[in-house]
């Protein structure tokens, strides 16, 4: 069941939503090519077990003197989830379950206008998988599946406005 | 948010690459011990036999009382 994609890269790639968290989709990636979106065949879902530790501070500071205001924002996240991961192709499917280990950053990035707040996604990993493979078409037995997967923390890129 | 237009989010992309490890073990037949839920054991190993119980990393014991082996 476990296949080898030779050539492209696996990325999860995402934009931040209205609130700034980054809502992201497993892409394959070659260099000179469009990203192929893989997310209807291998994706990521909550098993409502989660652990978060979450802080966010804001302050605004005003100067009446110069008719300034400056506004600063931070802020850091962590947890542990329990995922599913599923993935699914012509030749069967896996069925997985893993611990995800996150965390994020509060970033305000790019300069006015173009200024954008988000919470970056640092490095993660997703330990304990464990899970079976099989083609339901097939007769033979599901297979044991385990390990785990490394993601390196989010580069935030953008673009310069139109 | 501060002073951001709406089309501004659109150009803003965060870039993660993802590294899998992943291990396949093949299982004799019906053999794979599986939980509650049907998720299978972590390091239940095949066993060549109709009556077996194993614990998991969580501490969850299964028993599997048949097989179709």
């Amino acid at each position: 069941m476990i296949e080898s994609i030779t050539g492209y890269a696996l990325q999860l790639i995402g934009s931040p939503d209205e609130e700034g968290y980054v809502d992201n989709k497993f892409y394959l990636v070659k260099r000179g090519e469009t990203p192929i979106d893989i997310s209807e065949y291998f994706f990521a879902n909550s098993e409502d077990a989660e652990a978060e530790n979450y802080s966010y501070r804001s302050v605004a500071v005003s100067n009446p003197n110069t008719e300034t205001q400056t506004f600063t924002e931070t802020g850091r996240a962590n947890g542990k989830e329990l995922i599913a991961l599923t993935y699914s192709s012509v030749n069967g499917g896996m069925e997985l379950e893993g611990v995800v280990n996150w965390a994020e950053t509060y970033r305000v990035v790019g300069t006015d206008p173009n200024q954008v707040s988000l919470w970056a996604p640092g490095a993660a990993t997703v330990t304990s998988i464990v899970g079976s493979a099989g083609d339901p078409s097939s007769e033979e037995s599901d297979t044991l599946i385990e390990g785990r997967i490394s993601i390196t923390a989010g580069v935030v890129t953008i673009a310069p406005s139109e | 948010m501060r002073g951001l237009s709406a089309s501004a989010y659109g150009q803003v992309t965060v870039t993660q690459n993802v590294t899998i490890a992943l291990v396949e073990t093949t299982t004799a037949p019906a053999l794979a011990a599986k939980d509650e839920s049907g998720v299978v054991i972590r390091g239940a190993a095949p066993v060549e036999s109709n009556s077996f119980s194993v614990t998991n990393a969580r501490g969850v014991s299964s028993k599997i009382l048949s097989s179709k082996a």
